[in-house]
């Protein structure tokens, strides 16, 4: 009631809804465009920057303040970039979390630091302006406005304490280089924010695509089944007729086939929802939507239904939407199925494994497909939204909607895979109590 | 649930901007509705609108029927009489409206709105955004159902439904002839037990068209091909005057014995009524019971001469309705 008020209350205040859409629905990115090959460049432009520029402004081009041991610390923070371990996964905690933290000391930080150390020469202003034009462009704005910030205020703070004794910027300076700074603060923050909602202006438009090819299809797709429907009429009105065998068996296809259209198309626009998933706290047993979605998926074959084999250890609850989650396993099962054709199976009982149990905490729910498997290579990406492993047949939006479902039922979702023999997701849930 | 007092078959009528859905339609609702198609919203409004002075007639007609009776006519001849000059006209009216929300001209729920004054039920079909909507509707009264054309099994949710709102009886005619009935008839066709056994004999009888009335009590019904029957109707306490009065006519002991004990009903007072000279004939009885209330029943075909016949009946109207085409 209260949150059905406060809706109503921010639906007259345009500004704030659009602030709040912003500010805190607005899925967090830490790391932009995140790739391996992207962090290990990254990670290479701080390693030899840093000891390309420690010869320049001590050397060739000499400032009053440079700080060699400074700069072999941040050479090396930038290397960590440039490991296996921590560039491999860039979904990963891990990776963000050092992400982060390397390029808010990096950034923010030390570039800080050096300004007010060389007392705010011109040289240094122009590097902190695009200091913050490069955060900005590699982490998410909240993040990044948060960095420059507190990295501000750390840089001050030390500076303060352990800092040389060299003279302040002089003050009547002091009002040129804010502004030059906050020129280039508010430039940074604009087109991140453009670039952010260039991003969801895409889904948003996916799935504007979608409805209206959805709505187009409807009453084409409709005709289609009461073609399904009139000759089986008349099959029953002629039930001597010869052929009458063979036409309702046509006709039995052609109704499967407008079922198995319309569940394409249910399942899209679920999809394609991703950004406006309402929460739900509804109570959902792993073992019946899971077996509710095996018996109703629209199979292409009987050797295809029959290849999924259920496995029950142990059911448990958990608290999501169940059309939602019915959605997820719905986009686990194509994927699989896809997987399976791609690798020309014979659908061998088993061939798609569906296994429901617990460990002590979390509820698990496996997905596990005998099929081609998914290239080392991509699996860091594959939840991304608007990534497909096959850009000709999918928009990439699946496995992101089956991530976000799953993280707002507060568990997570992995996925291990070896090329040529198959692939296991796997669903972690917190268990419900009660 | 009671039994209605007054129904008859209605026209349906569909609304959609796509030509090849209502052609599909066309082929697969139930060959005996009066289907029309309309592709175009104003045609259709055009048409509803012009239905509701013929209704008023119509129910004018029904009232007169009354009237005269409170003067002391006979109610079955003057049904008889009614349906015999109606022709076919009433089976025209339209009973259930089905609109396709979304249409480029104009929205499915605008057309319904411009139908003020045409009482029929109306149905709207949605896609998969309109859902909404349409609960909305249905939540205000503006629409008696809708069904979503995504889904499945469509054609049996579409005519299952329709079905439903053509059987339904038009509160107009229930008032009118209630005013027939008695306050223990009328009881007693509300039994749920009665109602139901008298709704199962009207599907085995093949009406599908009838009246309950009060003077005698009993169902004037027609099947599709125009012949009318009477459903003699005699709660267990009349039997023994029903008994005497055929004692007085001169029947055998016997058959005013089965009288009597509700075995048999003569139908004395249809005969009264036509007054055509034939001599009333004992028919078998079947009770009607719900608990304590016991009906006796006996079913008696009116004659040739004063059924409307097949060339006014239902069946015949459909045959000779033509194809069903998408007017324009």
């Amino acid at each position: 009631m209260r949150s059905a008020r406060f809706h109503a209350w921010l639906a007259q205040r345009p500004l704030l809804q659009w602030l709040r859409e912003e500010l805190v629905l607005a899925p967090l990115e830490p790391i932009l465009h995140p790739s391996p090959r992207r962090l290990w460049w990254l990670g290479l432009s701080f390693f030899s920057g840093n000891a390309l520029f420690a010869w320049i402004w001590s050397t060739w081009l000499p400032q009053p303040y440079e700080n060699l041991p400074l700069r072999v610390v941040a050479s090396l923070l930038g290397y960590s970039l440039m490991t296996k371990r921590v560039n491999h996964d860039p979904g990963s905690r891990l990776t963000q979390r050092v992400f982060g933290l390397v390029f808010w000391l990096e950034l923010p930080v030390m570039f800080s630091w050096m300004y007010l150390c060389n007392s705010g020469s011109t040289v240094w202003l122009a590097t902190l302006a695009a200091m913050v034009l490069i955060y900005y462009h590699v982490t998410d704005w909240r993040l990044a406005t948060l960095g420059t910030i507190t990295g501000g205020l750390l840089a001050f703070g030390m500076f303060m304490a352990v800092g040389p004794a060299v003279p302040l910027l002089p003050p009547e300076q002091r009002t040129v280089h804010a502004v030059v700074f906050a020129f280039a603060w508010s430039i940074a923050l604009v087109l991140n924010l453009s670039s952010a909602n260039l991003r969801r202006e895409q889904l948003s438009s996916t799935l504007t695509t979608i409805g209206i090819m959805a709505h187009e299809l409807r009453t084409p797709l409709s005709t289609a089944a009461l073609l399904g429907d009139a000759i089986q009429l008349e099959v029953q009105r002629q039930p001597d007729n010869p052929r009458a065998q063979q036409l309702d068996k046509l006709a039995l296809r052609l109704h499967a086939l407008v079922r198995n259209m319309n569940h394409q198309i249910d399942t899209q626009i679920a999809n394609a929802k991703l950004l406006q998933l309402p929460r739900y706290t509804e109570r959902v047993w792993a073992s019946k939507v899971v077996q509710d979605v095996v018996v109703a998926y629209p199979y292409q074959s009987s050797r295809q239904r029959e290849c999924v084999k259920v496995i029950i250890h142990d059911d448990f609850s958990f608290r999501s939407s169940a059309t939602q989650f019915s959605q997820v396993l719905d986009n686990l099962i194509k994927n699989a199925l896809h997987s399976l054709m791609a690798a020309d199976s014979k659908y061998p009982p088993g061939a798609l494994r569906i296994e429901v149990g617990h460990t002590q905490h979390r509820g698990r729910i496996i997905v596990a497909d005998e099929g081609m498997g998914i290239d080392a290579a991509l699996l860091p990406q594959i939840f991304k939204p608007f990534f497909s492993s096959n850009r000709g047949t999918g928009h990439g939006l699946g496995l992101a909607f089956c991530q976000q479902v799953v993280q707002s039922a507060g568990g997570n979702i992995q996925v291990k895979s070896e090329f040529a023999v198959g692939a296991v997701f796997t669903i972690e849930l917190p268990i419900a109590p009660g | 649930m009671s039994f209605a007092l007054y129904r008859r078959p209605g026209g349906v009528v569909f609304l959609d901007d796509d030509p090849d859905y209502l052609e599909m339609l066309a082929e697969v609702m139930p060959l005996d509705w009066y289907v029309r198609l309309f592709l175009r919203p104003v045609a259709c409004i055009e048409l509803l609108l012009k239905e509701p002075a013929r209704w008023e007639a119509d129910a004018w007609r029904q009232q007169e029927i009354i009237n005269r009776w409170r003067e002391g006519a006979a109610l079955i001849p003057q049904i008889l009489q009614y349906w015999r000059e109606d022709g076919t006209a009433r089976f025209a009216l339209t009973q259930v409206c089905v609109v396709d929300y979304s249409m480029p001209a104009m929205s499915g729920l605008r057309v319904l709105s411009e139908l003020t004054g045409w009482s029929g039920a109306r149905v709207l079909l949605t896609g998969r955004a309109d859902e909404q909507l349409a609960v909305s509707a249905f939540n205000r009264g503006l629409i008696e159902q809708f069904i979503p054309k995504q889904s499945p099994e469509i054609r049996l949710r579409l005519t299952d439904s329709v079905q439903a709102l053509l059987r339904q009886p038009d509160g107009r005619h229930q008032q009118t002839w209630r005013s027939t009935l008695s306050r223990e008839q009328h009881a007693l066709l509300c039994e749920p037990t009665i109602a139901q056994e008298l709704e199962n004999l009207a599907l085995r009888q093949g009406w599908i068209e009838h009246v309950v009335i009060g003077a005698p009590f009993g169902v004037l019904a027609l099947d599709r091909k125009g012949s009318a029957s009477w459903l003699q109707l005699e709660p267990a306490g009349n039997l023994r005057e029903l008994a005497e009065i055929a004692e007085s006519q001169g029947w055998d002991a016997a058959t005013v014995q089965d009288v009597a004990a509700g075995r048999k009903l003569i139908d004395l007072e249809l005969q009264l009524a036509l007054a055509a000279g034939q001599k009333p004939q004992p028919r078998q009885a079947f009770t009607i019971a719900s608990g304590t209330a016991v009906l006796h029943a006996a079913l008696f075909s009116v004659g040739e001469t004063f059924s409307p016949g097949f060339m006014t009946s239902h069946e015949r109207f459909i045959a000779t309705s033509g194809e069903r085409q998408l007017q324009d």
